[in-house]
């Protein structure tokens, strides 16, 4: 494995078994996190971004979601580790979690536990990946909140999450995230729920952080405004897979896929009196997709091989794929 | 929070005060008097009553004074200690619920620790294991438990084990050690007698607390900090033990305050019917017969141990949960 990769995702299948049969939520990803970068994975609701995310953490809901097939390879210095192959509750599997690769959830207003004070929180972290006492993590606890601009951390390190704004909670999450100096920090809409200002705040602070701790990032969102100001690549995904990869600057300036397009097309742009063109029709349901292209009953350019094949990835460049039909001039590639 | 406990005392002073006056009205409400039912007694039994002898008792139990005189005589005396006279017993109301409270406390606090050490964790397993095997047992247990007639329960342990195992039926003690001194035999015979008020009076309880706990923990499970407990590597038994217990005990915290009372009152039924020494039947029969002093007495201590259980439930819950804040 390329030692520049950090995780390197392959025809992964996240599938959950409901009443009503097989949800592919993930179906046959493939793609690669590298060292020090940061990637995007856009979408509408349920096209599986958050899936993805879970998946690598070995966090899917149980006892529903199930990995069915493909390989997340985990390069752990030179150390290839397969996270799939690892049982989600042993200890394998946790000593990389919340080490190794770190997650911060969309929700900072219930994402810490209301009875213990954020200090306990961040040093409870700490202290089970790190042989440290408790007054070097309670130290190491402090350093965390001022590395996340927490003023005054010797007096809030003893406050309980109520005690703070939902900013200040996402802080000390991302605090509790790094307190591990993790290799990939997967963030799942880290800012949605929070007003435009601090928005801005988290994820100016989220790039500092990311230059100091030299740490590669998985943000998800559906907000293209934070995918243009974080990424330097970008993973547009539909109904469970991926649809266009390519450079930030790619995406925005060059989108190849109908989907990508779309997308772009319904964002507002200050100044322009334009109106918005939203993409037709909704999300298919994932229990009754359609044949073919599962895009293809909203696409405005749908060919008829669209409605019967499912399209394979096609090499735009060496750094931008797109899965559609309409560029089958070009090479198409496997994964 | 130490203003916060000297304001709801200098409340809970105030609640007692209503409490009395209403209670003392409600058990005079009925028509008659106890000296009712005592003429009626001396009547059946063959006996004339003089205009006289009447006068005699009911000044005798100062029922010829107005209520109010009654009220306040009752209400002094008590805040002194003096619980006034049970007019059916004709002994002092203290001589008559002391030694009974031993054994109802006994009992209660038996069933409570009964009920919590097996309600918890049987509520723990069952949420962690959502509509596995074991939880479908427990379930279907527990609506058992729930709804059969506590004093049914009590007649069928009572047969089982008569028949099946020989063991000793009603009453807290066997007929040799009833009068006898406490002694270690005796307290041997004590605990035989016990488990069977403790089980029938518990199961209904545990059911109950299971469910809730289970509901509860279920809630919690679905939390966004319990997926941050587990993002962090911590393993399953933490996650739930640490993270989602603390934050599922509060309905349970809540029933211990209403359950104090139940100390005294509780298992009135299972107790007629297990003949056991407890306040329970004295205060239900104080209440038929319009025993007056008796029966206000149980109210007051009823009402105490309800607010008592509320503050010392409030405590707790401001103790686990950081988020409450009296002031």
């Amino acid at each position: 494995m390329n030692k520049n990769i950090l995780v390197e995702v392959k025809n992964l299948k996240t599938y959950f078994d409901t009443d009503d049969g097989l949800v592919k939520a993930v179906d046959n990803v493939c793609f690669n996190v590298k060292r020090d970068e940061t990637v995007g994975f856009v979408g509408e609701s349920g096209c599986g971004k958050s899936m993805t995310a879970l998946s690598i953490m070995s966090l899917l809901p149980q006892p529903r979601g199930k990995i069915f097939g493909g390989t997340i390879n985990y390069n752990a210095d030179g150390n290839v580790i397969d996270i799939t192959s690892l049982d989600p509750r042993a200890k394998e599997i946790r000593s990389i979690r919340g080490n190794d690769i770190a997650m911060i959830f969309q929700e900072p207003m219930t994402s810490l536990n209301p009875v213990y004070t954020v200090g306990e929180q961040i040093m409870e972290s700490i202290r089970l990946h790190q042989k440290v006492s408790k007054k070097d993590a309670r130290e190491k606890a402090i350093e965390m909140l001022k590395h996340v601009r927490i003023s005054a951390p010797e007096k809030r390190i003893d406050e309980y999450p109520h005690e703070l704004s939902g900013g200040m909670r996402q802080r000390i999450m991302i605090a509790i995230a790094l307190s591990c100096e993790p290799k990939l920090l997967i963030a799942d809409e880290p800012t949605t729920a929070l007003d435009v200002t601090i928005e801005a705040q988290i994820l100016n602070l989220m790039r500092e952080l990311q230059d100091k701790f030299k740490m590669s990032i998985m943000i998800i969102t559906h907000d293209l405004g934070v995918i243009g100001e974080m990424t330097d690549r970008v993973i547009v995904m539909y109904t469970g897979k991926i649809v266009e990869e390519a450079s930030t600057d790619d995406i925005f300036y060059n989108p190849k896929h109908p989907y990508t397009q779309g997308l772009l097309r319904s964002i507002p742009i200050l100044g322009q009196k334009k109106r918005l063109i939203p993409i037709e029709g909704s999300v298919p349901n994932l229990l009754c997709l359609p044949a073919g292209c599962y895009f293809a009953p909203r696409c405005p350019c749908a060919k008829d091989i669209c409605r019967v094949k499912e399209p394979p990835n096609f090499m735009i460049t060496e750094e931008h794929y797109c899965k559609c039909w309409l560029y089958d001039d070009v090479e198409e590639v496997t994964h | 929070m130490l203003a916060f406990i000297t304001r709801r005392l200098i409340y809970m002073m105030i609640t007692i005060i209503f409490v009395s006056i209403f209670g003392f009205i409600i058990i005079n409400l009925p028509p008659g008097t106890y000296l009712d039912v005592k003429i009626a007694e001396l009547q059946s039994k063959g006996g004339t009553t003089s205009v006289e002898q009447i006068e005699g008792l009911k000044r005798r139990y100062g029922l010829d004074k107005s209520l109010y005189e009654q009220y306040w005589i009752w209400i002094s005396n008590f805040v002194k200690g003096d619980f006034g006279m049970s007019f059916i017993y004709d002994v002092p109301v203290r001589e008559l619920i002391g030694p009974r409270l031993g054994y109802t406390v006994l009992i209660s606090l038996g069933t409570m620790l009964f009920t919590w050490l097996v309600a918890i964790p049987i509520g723990i397993y069952s949420a962690t294991h959502q509509y596995k095997i074991g939880d479908n047992i427990f379930t279907f247990i527990g609506f058992l438990g729930l709804s059969i007639p506590n004093f049914l329960l009590a007649l069928i342990f009572m047969v089982i084990g008569a028949v099946y195992f020989n063991q000793p039926i009603g009453g807290l003690f066997s007929d040799a050690f009833a009068d006898a001194p406490m002694s270690f035999a005796k307290l041997i015979d004590l605990f035989k007698h016990l488990w069977i008020p403790i089980v029938v009076v518990g199961t209904a309880g545990t059911a109950g607390l299971i469910r809730v706990m289970r509901g509860n923990l279920l809630d919690i499970l679905n939390q966004q900090y319990i997926q941050t407990a587990r993002a962090k590597g911590l393993s399953e038994l933490v996650v739930i033990y640490k993270h989602a217990v603390r934050n599922a005990l509060h309905p349970l915290i809540m029933t211990l305050g209403m359950s104090l009372p139940a100390i005294i009152s509780g298992s009135t039924v299972t107790a007629i019917v297990l003949n056991l020494p407890t306040t329970g039947p004295l205060y239900f029969r104080a209440l038929r017969s319009q025993d007056m002093f008796l029966a206000g007495s149980f109210l007051m201590f009823l009402s105490i141990l309800l607010i008592i259980g509320n503050l010392v439930a409030d405590i707790l819950l401001a103790w686990v949960d950081p988020r409450i804040k009296y002031e």
